[in-house]
């Protein structure tokens, strides 16, 4: 059987390329008997949902430097521009 | 109005939202000025390009993107940090291959939609994320930034699709046992 380390990375080669049959027998058969892969692989995916949802969407809270920082950078902009 | 003065509406009315967008993506905030700047600075040479035909802040935030994704490309190019392969694993793996009891998945008990809204959980999934090397940060970001093909991102990494998945298998080993620790564990 393969090992935990090979399983896991079965598990995050599929999310890129995808994989070849054996390959899925392999990890099927392995996660059927390891439950530390099986909630590895529930959590890979949940990990890959929430990257999916951060880069669509701005947090809520926009940290409150970020607007020093706007009105600095914006008379930089327009002076380099004057210049 | 002179072109001049178009540039200088958008610097004030769109600066805010493209700098909090380059902030978000790269946690850095000389490189999100940085990013901004070149933003205006090409949108000023290609003016003549923009034809009124899309909204000011679509072409905007199309410039500003396609800077984002040479940022990564630079960064993945010429890593800052570099770890060796083995290394990184012996945190999380026996030589057998087998989980180290300290690094053994426990089971996460969620409900993911309340998660992913929950600005606690986004906090401690942000922090974490700007633990890891820089290299793994971008092929991470560039992976999600347009949901692009795997095989486009790798030829623009510059990296065999091999190397591709095992940065990012490395990565989320790192990013799940850090999220485990700080947010589920607690």
């Amino acid at each position: 059987m393969i090992s935990c380390k090979k399983a896991t990375g079965l598990i995050e080669k599929r999310s890129v390329i995808g994989l070849s049959f054996a390959e899925k027998f392999q990890l099927h058969i392995h996660t059927a008997m390891c439950s530390a892969c099986t909630n590895y692989q529930k959590q890979s995916v949940l990990i890959d949902n929430m990257l999916k949802h951060t880069s669509k969407h701005l947090p809520a809270n926009i940290p409150a430097e970020n607007t020093d920082h706007v009105s600095g950078l914006i008379s930089k902009i327009l002076n380099k521009k004057n210049s | 109005m002179t072109q001049e003065k178009i540039i200088e509406n958008w610097v004030k009315e769109y600066t805010n939202d493209l700098f909090n967008w380059a902030y978000h993506k790269t946690s850095d905030y000389q490189s999100a000025e940085d990013l901004v700047q070149e933003t205006f600075l090409v949108a000023a040479e290609k003016i003549e390009s923009f034809r009124n035909e899309s909204q000011p802040r679509t072409w905007l935030f199309g410039i500003l993107k396609n800077k984002i994704a040479e940022y990564f490309r630079l960064k993945v190019k010429h890593p800052i940090i570099h770890v060796e392969k083995e290394e990184s694993f012996e945190l999380f793996f026996d030589n057998n291959g087998k989980w180290n009891k300290h690094s053994r998945p426990d089971e996460w008990n969620i409900n993911e939609e309340q998660l992913f809204d929950n600005e606690g959980f986004n906090h401690i999934f942000e922090q974490c994320m700007k633990k890891l090397p820089a290299q793994w940060f971008s092929c991470i970001s560039m992976k999600y930034l347009e949901e692009r093909d795997p095989k486009l991102v790798c030829q623009e990494l510059d990296l065999s699709t091999t190397n591709y998945w095992q940065i990012i298998h490395r990565a989320k080993l790192q990013l799940r046992e850090c999220l485990e620790q700080h947010w589920f564990h607690t």
